[in-house]
């Protein structure tokens, strides 16, 4: 899910950030007999190390899209054998107003999971470098990403209800005008959705741009300093520019997840009320396990696939390193 | 050496563990005097076995039950082993066009047999039997017979001095009463998805019971003058505040009701076993059948039947069907609707429960027409795509939105059926 | 001044940040027969241990946690230790054709998990994985790989190339190489990836409905859902304990391990 994904770039920047990229071994050109230890006891030992990682997604993972991708092509209702309708299903997602909706949700999800998270973990990343006597702080926004999505959904549930701990504390503060069906009207709904979702993933933001955070090095700083930089002006000019490597990641990682989420918009409102807060995840599940119709499903599905491979790729693109 | 000798000891007891991988307690070593079953109602579990000890001394079969705690997950589980010996010889499933689903890919095993025995015992009431066919045979055997009637809080109306309503003047009389003491008359949301159709059915039913049945059948229009007019009546009782707010949790209603917060909730029989199990006695609540909204009006009552259906290459499809055929025997039922706390579809099985008493004899009084719920009286696809559209409507009730929402539902009716029928 | 202003503003967000674990924390607290059917802000009453206890019961959390457990170290640890073996493949060793592995293995983790749930369920069947331990520790491997891939992929890529040719200079061959050069070195990523792992798959629900049904193959949260939702008659309070009880295991771990990769993140002298 989005934590996993965004916890796991975080090591990955810490280290690669201010080194220089690796060179691979030289590789011979192609033609030439390879021999010694660059022959071919080297490539079967690369297939050996390559196999069980290759194996697990391929088999496990790849196939099953697979037959996705194939079951686009058809009717299947997951009982009877599935019918060839060739382009069918994606004919039906063109014109149903239900879909673009859908793309639009997903659209919002993906701009608004890119700037909350990552602007609010970069800014409470950059509070909490500073402050070595609030450090401790940072633990309350990264334990939420620890705890399980029941438990999430629940209390948010909770808090965005008409009758819910938001509303009441409106009331409380005097703020009856500000009191809204959070969850009932669009687009508020996916806004507050995207809001829960940030509380959840700002935390690995943060530790993400803390890590960078902690490989500028001091002497640029100083230097900035001295120039008479401070404040914004500091960290606009000198600090940001160095922290371009651990942004594009955290860009990357989120746009990935911000295209997967489905649990928090599920349990929340179920992609409703007439099914206007859907983003593609959720519209995915509805027509698989809901209404059974497993072919267009599946087509939404390789829509979904494509537009997160090909997003993620262009990142991916500058997150790796040049070869030399 | 030392990262070795560790690497080889996690390495061989990963190996070992690996090899003595533990199998589904549930789904291993099938043993051959127990029949499996699926669902999706964890709560049910307890029952299932305790009916299946009656079964066993009956046909030498006894139950052991499998649950899917998420209903879709489940219907993808049942729907991809359907048609393999893999899926379990007894499935839980719903009644209606929902059975038709399944049972017109053929995947089903044919009760006729079992269900012309119940009704030569008397243990089912032969006119039931549509909701339980396909294309003239039956394939499925009834659960329970669930109710739909209106749970009302007797505190609270104690507390206003109301009694039960037998008119529809009296029932809104009763919410307004309610209302001014400050007290949400009903309970409805849309929280839990399918809860969205409940009050349109109720009152649709309540109103034109024939135009119901057309209508749940392809045979009129969701634009039709009774569907307007029930969809005004709903309205209506939006506009004069009766109902809670729509995205009230579906899980708070217990607690709601015990609370006194809301005084009136509209749901099946079945969700007394909830009600009791949240501590409410006889003397905190009663239920009765929500009277027709004139006079002259046919008294009605929406039924709801979960199934039991056999899939035809379960490995013990035959005992299944024999299991099934003893199903309706009181001595199952008894322990069975215990169970459940809720009303056994074999009418000659007596009831403890003294709420569910008084709605049977309610209706031994009143004699009414029987009507499907709506969840099961249609195409799965047209309902599953009509309860969003309620849903939407619920979040904005107003008389302008009842044209463009009963012409949603309509166009999605003629391609639903035309679908459907296409595909038979 | 400044740094007045900072803190202020920090701390203003962590109390924010903080509201909902609270209410959270509140709402479990209560004791299930006095939920009057909306959530409160303040603790009223300690049915805690009470409602965890009756959860406990009712799904069999006890089992579901042994079985998570399981799962999360040893499906984490295979898809670690699966992940660093392609990454040294793919960074040291002469493979033609590396954005194809990468791509291989990464696009995995792209794909929104309900597309594999129909698929491999049927596939399970077919195999007799289904509700199988075995079964679970191989897709929920299977599912790590990828993060774990990349990010031990990108770990290792700032692993100086003179050591990788010091040691096969001394005549190391590619285990020895990688078992004792490479996998020291990028021992914080790994440990880092196995704890981010760990926590996905603990707090997995959609592949423990699927995949399994039987109470002692259930992983914790698919056991948690047999008693959530609205046909349960335990309440709110009762599933709210229990959430937030099985989430500590992920917490405590997060916890005790996240100083040690945090800090040895930093890039090495």
């Amino acid at each position: 899910m989005a934590r996993a994904a965004l916890n796991d770039a975080a090591a990955t920047v810490a280290a690669s950030a201010g080194k220089p990229p690796r060179t691979p071994p030289p590789r011979r050109r192609a033609g030439h007999r390879l021999s010694g230890r660059w022959g071919w006891t080297a490539r079967a030992g690369s297939a050996g190390f390559l196999a069980p990682a290759v194996l697990l997604v391929a088999v496990l993972l790849l196939v099953p899209f697979a037959v996705t991708l194939y079951q686009s092509f058809t009717q299947y209702d997951g009982i009877r054998p599935a019918r060839f309708i060739g382009l069918d299903n994606y004919e039906r997602l063109a014109t149903d107003s239900g879909f673009r909706k859908s793309l639009l949700n997903t659209f919002m999800w993906t701009v608004g999971t890119l700037l909350l998270p990552v602007v609010l973990g970069l800014l409470i990343a950059v509070l909490t470098n500073g402050a070595s006597r609030l450090a401790w702080v940072r633990y309350a926004f990264v334990l939420p990403y620890a705890i399980s999505g029941t438990a999430t959904a629940a209390i948010w549930g909770f808090i965005l209800r008409s009758d819910g701990a938001l509303n009441q504390a409106l009331g409380f503060l005097g703020l009856e005008s500000l009191q809204r069906e959070w969850l009932l009207e669009w687009p508020t709904n996916t806004i507050v959705m995207i809001v829960a979702n940030t509380w959840q993933a700002v935390g690995v933001a943060v530790i993400l741009f803390l890590v960078g955070l902690q490989t500028v090095p001091q002497e640029t700083v100083e230097a900035g300093t001295l120039d008479g930089a401070s404040g914004l002006r500091l960290f606009r000019h000198i600090v940001f520019p160095q922290l371009r490597p651990v942004t594009v990641v955290v860009v990357g990682i989120s746009i990935a997840n911000s295209l997967r989420v489905f649990d928090v918009i599920w349990l929340l409102t179920q992609g409703g009320p007439g099914r206007v807060s859907e983003t593609l995840a959720v519209t995915m599940y509805r027509q698989t396990f809901v209404v059974s119709d497993y072919g267009f499903g599946a087509a939404v599905a390789v829509v979904l696939a494509v537009i997160v491979v090909g997003a993620s790729w262009i990142y991916l693109r500058q997150q790796m390193p040049k070869r030399a | 050496m030392k990262h070795r000798k560790s690497l080889a000891v996690v390495a061989a007891a990963t190996a070992l563990w690996l090899a003595a991988c533990a199998t589904g307690s549930e789904t291993s070593d099938q043993s051959t005097d127990t029949l499996t079953l699926n669902g999706d109602r964890s709560d049910f579990v307890p029952a299932y076995t305790a009916a299946g000890e009656e079964l066993k001394k009956l046909t030498g079969f006894g139950i052991e039950p499998r649950n899917v705690p998420s209903t879709e997950n489940y219907q993808q589980v049942i729907r991809s082993s359907l048609q393999s010996s893999s899926s379990t010889d007894i499935i839980k499933w719903w009644s209606g066009y929902r059975l038709q689903d399944l049972a017109r890919t053929g995947s089903l095993a044919n009760l006729d047999a079992e269900w012309d025995k119940a009704v030569k015992n008397g243990w089912v009431n032969a006119d039931t039997k549509p909701s339980f066919s396909y294309d003239g045979h039956v394939y499925a055997m009834p659960m329970y017979k669930s109710y739909w009637v209106i749970y009302y809080n007797k505190k609270v109306y104690k507390d206003l001095n109301l009694s039960v309503p037998t008119t529809w003047e009296q029932f809104i009389g009763n919410a307004e009463k309610i209302k001014a003491a400050g007290v949400t008359p009903f309970f409805a949301t849309q929280e839990a998805g399918w809860t969205a159709f409940i009050w349109f059915g109720e009152i649709l039913s309540k109103l034109d019971p024939d135009f119901y049945v057309k209508l749940m059948n392809g045979e009129a229009k969701y634009t039709d003058p009774p569907a307007r007019r029930a969809m005004e009546i709903w309205a209506d009782l939006y506009d004069r505040g009766f109902f809670t707010a729509p995205d009230t949790s579906w899980d708070n209603e217990p607690a709601l009701f015990k609370a006194g917060k809301v005084a009136m909730v509209p749901m099946g029989t079945w969700r007394n076993a909830a009600f009791a199990q949240n501590g409410l006695t006889e003397a905190d609540y009663g239920a009765f059948v929500m009277p027709p909204v004139t006079p002259n009006t046919k008294p009605s009552v929406i039924i709801e039947s979960g199934v039991f259906a056999v899939p035809q290459r379960a490995s013990n499809a035959d005992a299944a069907k024999e299991a099934l055929g003893e199903w309706l025997n009181p001595a199952v039922q008894k322990t069975w609707v215990d169970g459940i706390n809720d009303i056994s579809a074999n009418p000659q099985v007596g009831i403890t429960n003294p709420i569910l008493t008084s709605v049977v004899q309610q209706v031994q009084q009143l004699k009414p027409m029987e009507l499907e719920r709506y969840w099961e009286a249609s195409p799965p696809a047209l309902i599953e795509g009509n309860v969003q559209d309620l849903a939407a409507f619920m979040v904005k009730p107003t008389p302008q939105n009842i044209e463009s929402t009963l012409q949603k539902m309509e166009n999605r009716a003629a391609a639903e059926w035309a679908k459907w029928r296409e595909q038979r | 001044m400044a740094r007045l202003a900072r803190n202020t503003l920090l701390l203003l967000l962590a109390a924010l940040w903080l509201v909902p674990t609270y209410l959270l924390v509140v709402n479990a607290l209560t004791p299930a027969g006095e939920y009057a059917g909306a959530p409160s802000w303040f603790p009223t009453g300690f049915g805690f241990f009470d409602n965890l206890a009756e959860a406990w019961s009712a799904a069999g959390l006890g089992m579901g946690v042994y079985n998570s457990l399981l799962y999360a170290t040893i499906s984490a640890a295979i898809a670690v230790f699966a992940a660093a073996m392609a990454s040294f493949a793919v960074i040291v060793m002469p493979v033609r054709r590396r954005g194809l592995w990468f791509a291989l293995i990464y696009s995995g983790t792209l794909l929104p998990l309900q597309v594999f749930l129909a698929p491999l369920f049927k596939a399970y069947v077919g195999v007799e994985l289904y509700d199988t331990q075995f079964g679970m520790v191989v897709i929920y491997a299977a599912l790590c790989v990828p993060f774990a891939f990349f990010m031990v992929r990108n770990y290792l890529t700032t692993v100086p190339g003179e050591i990788t040719e010091a040691a096969q200079m001394d005549g190391a061959g590619w285990f020895r190489l990688f078992w004792q050069i490479h996998v020291p070195i990028a021992k914080s990523s790994l440990l880092a990836a196995f704890v981010f792992q760990f926590t996905w798959v603990w707090n997995d629900l959609l592949f423990g409905i699927t995949l399994s049904t039987s109470p002692n193959i259930r992983p914790v949260m698919a056991a948690l859902a047999e008693i959530d939702g609205g046909y349960s008659s335990l309440g709110p309070p009762v599933v709210l304990a229990a959430a937030l009880a099985v989430s500590l295991p992920t917490v405590v771990l997060f916890l005790a391990v996240q100083r040690f990769f945090l800090s040895s993140l930093k890039p090495v002298g």
